[in-house]
C-alpha cells in the first residue's frame, strides 16, 4: 500500500541545499509509487513562481549565469508535479516577500497554512520539515 | 527512530539525545551536517549511541568529503526507503 509523505520546505534554493534535497527526495518517493506533498513556506515560497527574465543588459557573466542556473529548481518542480506530486505555496510568506502577484510554475497551487497545509496533513502518513 | 540532520548546530544533537533516549536510533546527515561524516568530526557524534549513521551522497558530492568508516553514504532511493519503510518514526532536527 502506497504512503504519502508531506514535506514542509522552509529554505530557498540558493541559501543552502535543503531545497535541492527536498526535490531529489520527492522524485525518489514518487519513483517508488508513493505520494508527495510539498508545502513551500518562508523563503521556499520563492520556488513556486515562474522566473521573470530581465530584458535589459545584464552584467552577469556567462560563467556566473551558468553557475547560478545550477541552483534553479523550476524544471525539477514542474517535473515532480507532472509525476503526481502536489506542491503549494504559502501566500502569506509570498506577500511578505512582495511576490504574491507572480505567476506560478505549471501545477503549483496557491495555498495557505489554515487550509492547504492542513489538507495535506490529513492525507499524509509522514511529515518532514526541511529548513534551518 | 530516524533523525534527519542538516546543520552543524550542536543544539540539534542535544535534541536528538533528549528525544532519542534509550530507543534504537539512526541518523541521516544531509546538507552541512554531512561534515559530521568526516574523520575529524565524527567523534562529535560519540556518546549519542546511534546504531547507524548515514549521509546523503548528494551532500557529500557537493562538498568533496572523505567519509569516516562509521558512516554509510546513501542515495535518494535508499533515503526514501529509510523514511517510508525502515523506521517507525522520523524526526527532523
Amino acid at each position: 500500500m502506497s504512503k504519502t509523505v508531506t514535506m514542509i520546505l522552509r529554505s530557498g534554493s540558493t541559501e543552502n541545499d535543503d531545497a535541492n534535497f527536498c526535490m531529489e527526495l520527492a522524485e525518489a518517493i514518487l519513483s517508488r509509487g508513493d505520494g508527495v506533498n510539498i508545502f513551500l513556506y518562508g523563503n521556499a515560497c520563492n520556488l513556486g513562481s515562474k522566473p521573470v527574465p530581465y530584458d535589459g543588459r545584464s552584467p552577469i557573466s556567462d560563467a556566473l549565469r551558468e553557475h547560478m542556473d545550477s541552483f534553479m529548481l523550476s524544471e525539477k518542480i514542474e517535473g515532480i508535479i507532472a509525476k503526481g506530486g502536489k506542491i503549494a505555496t504559502c501566500h502569506t510568506t509570498e506577500y511578505s516577500r512582495g511576490i504574491e502577484g507572480l505567476d506560478y510554475l505549471e501545477g503549483v497551487e496557491w495555498g495557505d497554512v489554515g487550509n492547504t497545509f492542513n489538507r495535506y496533513l490529513l492525507s499524509t502518513d509522514l511529515l518532514i520539515s526541511i529548513g534551518r | 527512530m530516524l533523525f534527519l540532520l542538516n546543520s552543524l548546530d550542536p543544539v540539534r544533537l542535544d535534541e536528538a539525545r533528549i528525544m532519542g533516549g534509550r530507543e534504537d536510533k539512526s541518523l541521516l546527515l544531509y546538507g552541512d551536517a554531512a561534515y559530521y561524516a568526516t574523520q575529524s568530526m565524527f567523534n562529535k557524534l560519540a556518546g549519542l549511541e546511534f546504531e547507524e549513521v548515514f549521509v546523503s551522497e548528494g551532500s557529500l558530492a557537493s562538498r568533496n568529503i572523505t567519509l569516516d568508516q562509521g558512516v554509510e553514504a546513501v542515495g535518494y532511493d535508499k533515503i526514501a526507503d529509510m523514511i517510508i519503510n525502515d523506521h517507525d518514526r522520523v524526526v527532523s532536527l
